[in-house]
């Protein structure tokens, strides 16, 4: 019974985690992936791309200090999903901001972008912002913790 | 004072404030490369004392309640314990697991995504307000609403108006309602004041705040003293003095954070285009340190280290103490202002600052302390801003996929 009741406790906890996903899952509709907000602009304008420019900067800092979705804008949940270009994978320093997985995985299946982008899964990251001599102009994500 | 004088004020060529960027990206790498075990089994063990005191202090109340002789003492000194367990959730847990500070060691309980605290805003919105807001655009006047709440004129900077000669009381009400004072914060009282608040979205906020917000307050005011029987009143009082205390003790820390003579405000609209080495000087010049011994550190939220926590909020609050040592150094080494002090005085010229900015600057005389005086005459202003991608070096081509492997998960 002493040997059995932490793993049961861990189970449960595990599956009350995966529940409240599940149900998260069912509302993340899939007509935020139309117009998902860190890659829409203030003035309405949107540009769905892997390219690091189709990204809104002020709204991608946002998502990243303020831990919500860059497709849906609601409170992250555990794992945190990236989505990135192989090269991006490879760096380990992604553009776009953290998602939902299920808006990742909705993401990375629109037709334009389908086969540029491919979802890395993480509990934590660094959030890095550009200094001024380097390659990188945008704030960049290293997952810390891979799943 | 904008962040473009920044350069005149700390007396730092281009160079040197890159070099200075460089150095603390050092310490940030050294912290991550090194948080492990030791770092966990921290914070699991502030947890499970926060959680014993919680316990203890409901197991002290019940038990003491039934008696005329203990139900007095047995009350205060329950409602303390609550109100330090309280202290201890809010400051060095909520606040920093919300940071994101522990989700490197995949607890699905400690992590910022699913923690909700025991104070009346709901995590989200602190997520935005102080996550977001609050330190993206550390007192800058206009964007941080930290600066006076929307409630008190906190920079000379701010417009006076009559309404400012009743901060004394204002701040006194704050202070007391503190709780209730940081549930209202990202409703951005001055937007709703200047009609610019999105409607839908206030009532959204206002909507949730009044779900955990009278959850809280069901639980604490009616679900306890109901369990107290026919001595709920005594219940009652210790939950209100558990609250006073938290709401008192947050409301000196956040204060000291910000308000001391020598932390400075901004007035910068754009900070688009700041570097990191920037932000990271705008962050030590716009925060402000208190001394104290390991436990007032804990029981601070380790916020005692507000420079430690502004240039690295997402590094694990244990770490601060360490990483002080070293940005101090720095500061030392860079003629830069590193602002700390004890805490009764601390917070003495953060009162000081409150009362003298009721009344209007021309019969009050400021407490910042003068730039140092430039060390060449005719000094070239210098040019700081972020180099185009022609100025830039190339991308390195080759891939880091050693990050990938699980030394770089781990």
């Amino acid at each position: 019974m002493v040997a059995h009741g932490p793993r049961r406790l861990v189970s449960l906890r595990s599956l009350l985690v995966r529940g409240a996903q599940a149900v998260a899952a069912d509302d993340t509709p899939d007509h935020h992936v139309d117009r998902p907000y860190a890659w829409t602009h203030d003035d309405g304008s949107l540009t769905l791309a892997p390219e690091v420019e189709a990204l809104d900067r002020t709204r991608v800092t946002q998502c990243a200090l303020s831990r919500v979705c860059g497709v849906c804008a609601e409170p992250l949940r555990r794992p945190v999903a990236f989505v990135g270009t192989d090269e991006e994978r490879a760096r380990n320093a992604f553009h776009a901001p953290p998602l939902h997985q299920v808006c990742a995985d909705a993401l990375v299946v629109r037709r334009e972008v389908a086969g540029a982008w491919t979802v890395t899964t993480t509990s934590g990251f660094e959030f890095v912002r550009p200094g001024r001599d380097e390659p990188e102009t945008r704030p960049t994500f290293q997952p810390n913790s891979l799943l | 004072m904008a962040i473009s004088d920044v350069a005149e004020y700390a007396h730092l060529t281009d160079e040197e404030v890159e070099q200075l960027g460089r150095e603390l990206d050092a310490i940030r790498a050294e912290v991550e490369e090194s948080r492990g075990p030791a770092d966990a089994a921290y914070i699991r063990r502030v947890i499970r004392a926060q959680r014993l005191m919680m316990v203890a202090s409901r197991v002290v109340m019940a038990v003491s309640a039934h008696d005329d002789r203990t139900r007095k003492p047995g009350a205060i000194a329950g409602g303390t314990v609550l109100g330090l367990a309280k202290i201890l959730e809010n400051m060095e847990i909520g606040h920093n697991v919300m940071h994101g500070q522990w989700d490197w060691m995949n607890d699905p309980e400690i992590h910022s995504s699913n923690w909700e605290w025991d104070t009346a805003q709901p995590a989200e919105q602190w997520k935005h307000s102080h996550n977001y807001i609050h330190h993206q655009f550390t007192n800058v006047l206009g964007h941080d609403n930290d600066v006076g709440y929307g409630v008190l004129r906190m920079a000379r900077e701010q417009k006076w108006t009559p309404v400012s000669l009743g901060q004394p009381v204002y701040n006194a009400l704050l202070a007391g309602l503190f709780q209730w004072g940081v549930a209202l914060h990202d409703l951005d009282l001055e937007r709703i004041r200047k009609m610019e608040k999105d409607p839908k979205e206030l009532r959204r906020q206002l909507k949730q705040i009044y779900k955990k917000g009278s959850r809280q307050a069901l639980k604490d005011y009616v679900v306890y003293p109901a369990m107290a029987g026919k001595h709920w009143r005594t219940t009652l009082a210790a939950n209100a003095w558990a609250n006073f205390m938290r709401n008192m003790w947050s409301y000196v820390i956040i204060f000291c954070g910000h308000f001391p003579d020598g932390a400075l405000h901004f007035t910068e609209e754009e900070l688009e285009d700041e570097t990191r080495a920037e932000w990271y000087l705008r962050q030590i010049l716009g925060a402000a340190n208190f001394k104290g011994g390991p436990l007032l550190h804990v029981m601070s939220g380790n916020l005692g280290f507000q420079i430690e926590h502004h240039l690295f909020p997402d590094l694990p609050s244990n770490r601060y103490a360490e990483i002080s040592v070293k940005v101090r150094a720095l500061c030392e080494k860079y003629d830069i202002p590193y602002t700390t002090g004890p805490l009764p005085v601390q917070y003495g010229q953060a009162l000081r600052t409150i009362m003298k900015l009721s009344l209007p600057n021309g019969m009050t005389s400021s407490n910042s302390p003068n730039p140092p005086p430039p060390e060449q005459e005719n000094m070239i202003p210098l040019d700081r801003r972020r180099k185009s991608e022609s100025e830039r070096p190339t991308r390195r081509e080759e891939t880091g996929s050693w990050s990938r492997t699980a030394r770089g998960a781990s």
